[in-house]
């Protein structure tokens, strides 16, 4: 479903299904439905919920593609092509509780329909044309009358868990997730959260109280004496989906989370560097385009405008909230918000590294805008712009920089506190850098500011 | 049959818990509906608002 490693052969993150896998052949991404998923899938489409789902898109398409490829296939599909892969460390908060409000609404449809979701873990919501969609066909099984629900424990430590860390301590609490690939662990999130949750009915329950029944069954193989009734599992997805709802984004300020309202911009110096940016996008006309340092997305919608499907990544996690929900309300479908610190990008993570991408294997566009983000580098950040210029031409042919000189008030403030040992962070020294790497097709002055804008195409022997 | 086994680890601890407090979320589930039927006989429809009850 994706447009990463089409080489060929099984994808590295699919491996833990005996229902089946996923491979790539010729760019085109096919799942394997295995012998012992072929019921559950037949009833998936018998049953209407395939229907129910994805009429509804919150269940990715499929068509079934002839020949099944290996012993003990029963069918093989082709899913429609997502755009990009994102990963549940690089949402904001409002993203995570959207993807975990669709999981626990396609597993009270699958219910209608005599089905439960076997799994709930978050990397099967990818976010396509504005909203989150479930990916894993392969997850959907018979409901048996009785049985309990087999991803309590997942939906709580993929969702759950994060959202109520975010919401109650930090929201920065979310790359935790990064470090805990299947969920963050309970008895940890409850450590975590404040004594006060305790009272709340959901938390108390789903969290602290679910702590507490691992820990005391740890080790144990002993069946739960009750059994689950349809109505008792029909008010276990209504109270995690009203613990979910309950819980808001604290009343936090981050650094960036108010960027364009102390910008040292005026309005017409913003409107022109708005007109120049739109002009330089025209002139190259990318159909992918990698906004980073994006803050609240506002140029990734000039490129977005054009018809370009835009990657708009921030540090600042209020910024992308600000960002996804600005995206929500216009219901923008061209845009995927996400959260990315540039000077520690998502690695490779899982089994032998290859079970999740990093963000640079996966960044690729056709285009990618740096607006007002050269000085956090290069000076907040001490990444000389020889890296930065190298770095850039590793994601994108063409390239969209703004340089802000020394004199800038920005810049100024970033050098109130300490040492100036950035003697090449000049225009000459900007271009010299980036002139290893790019060619520089356009440049303009940001009229009213000391800032120059920059259209640079990559390098033929730089790819 | 009830399985209590997934290709996941459920964990024995999550189903003990859910066969401790389903009973309860179920009853609270039934009132709840009960009540939002209730009400929303006394309530005039919203025209262009879409059913959040699936």
């Amino acid at each position: 479903m994706t447009l990463n490693s089409p080489a060929g052969g099984r994808d590295s993150s699919s491996f833990r299904d005996d229902w089946g896998f996923v491979f790539w052949k010729n760019g085109q991404i096919y799942r394997q439905v295995n012998e012992a998923g072929g019921e559950a899938y037949r009833k998936l489409m018998t049953g209407g919920l395939y229907e129910a789902l994805t009429q509804r898109g919150l269940l990715v398409k499929h068509e079934e593609a002839g020949e099944p490829a290996g012993d003990g296939a029963v069918v093989v599909l082709k899913p429609e092509l997502l755009d990009w892969v994102t990963y549940p460390y690089e949402w904001a908060f409002s993203q995570l509780k959207d993807a975990a409000l669709t999981t626990l609404r396609i597993q009270k449809l699958a219910m209608k329909h005599g089905m439960s979701l076997r799994d709930a873990s978050a990397y099967n919501i990818q976010f396509a044309e504005g909203r989150p969609v479930f990916i894993d066909t392969l997850s959907f099984e018979p409901y048996r009358e009785g049985e309990p629900w087999v991803a309590y424990r997942q939906f709580c430590q993929h969702f759950l868990a994060p959202l109520a860390l975010m919401s109650r301590v930090d929201l920065g609490l979310s790359r935790l997730l990064q470090v805990h690939i299947d969920g963050i662990p309970l008895p940890l999130a409850a450590r975590l959260l404040p004594l006060k949750d305790r009272l709340n009915f959901g938390m108390a329950t789903h969290i602290s109280l679910h702590a507490k029944f691992q820990r005391q069954h740890e080790g144990t193989a002993e069946k739960p004496k009750a059994a689950m009734n349809v109505t008792s599992l029909q008010g276990l997805i209504d109270s995690l989906e009203r613990t979910v709802k309950a819980l808001k984004l604290p009343k936090t300020k981050t650094e960036w989370g108010d960027y364009y309202d102390n910008t040292n911009y005026s309005d017409s110096s913003l409107d022109q560097k708005r007109s120049l940016v739109s002009d330089f996008l025209a002139q190259v006309k990318p159909k992918r385009v990698l906004d980073l340092g994006a803050n609240d997305g506002s140029f990734s919608r000039i490129a977005a405008g054009q018809g370009a499907l835009v990657m708009s990544s921030d540090i600042d996690p209020l910024a992308v909230e600000s960002n996804y929900l600005q995206m929500k309300a216009r219901h923008e479908t061209k845009l995927i918000p996400l959260l990315v610190d540039l000077t520690n990008p998502s690695p490779a993570l899982g089994w032998a590294n290859h079970e999740r991408q990093s963000f640079s294997a996966r960044a690729k566009a056709d285009a990618a805008l740096a607006l007002a983000l050269i000085h956090h580098l290069a000076i907040a950040s001490n990444v000389p712009l020889g890296h930065v210029a190298e770095y850039f031409a590793s994601l994108a042919p063409h390239l969209v920089i703004e340089f802000v000189p020394k004199s800038d008030s920005q810049v100024q403030r970033l050098l109130a506190t300490r040492e100036d040992i950035f003697p090449d962070y000049t225009p000459e020294g900007f271009e010299a850098a980036f002139g290893r790497y790019f060619e520089i097709v356009r440049k303009q002055a940001v009229t009213g500011s000391a800032r120059m804008l920059y259209l640079m195409r990559r390098k033929r022997d730089e790819v | 049959m009830i399985r209590f086994i997934a290709y996941v680890d459920p964990s024995t601890g999550s189903f003990a818990l859910q066969a401790a407090v389903g009973a309860v979320m179920g009853v609270s589930f039934m009132v709840r509906n009960h009540v939002k039927g209730f009400i929303s006989k006394f309530r005039k429809p919203r025209p262009g608002k879409p059913n959040d009850i699936e």
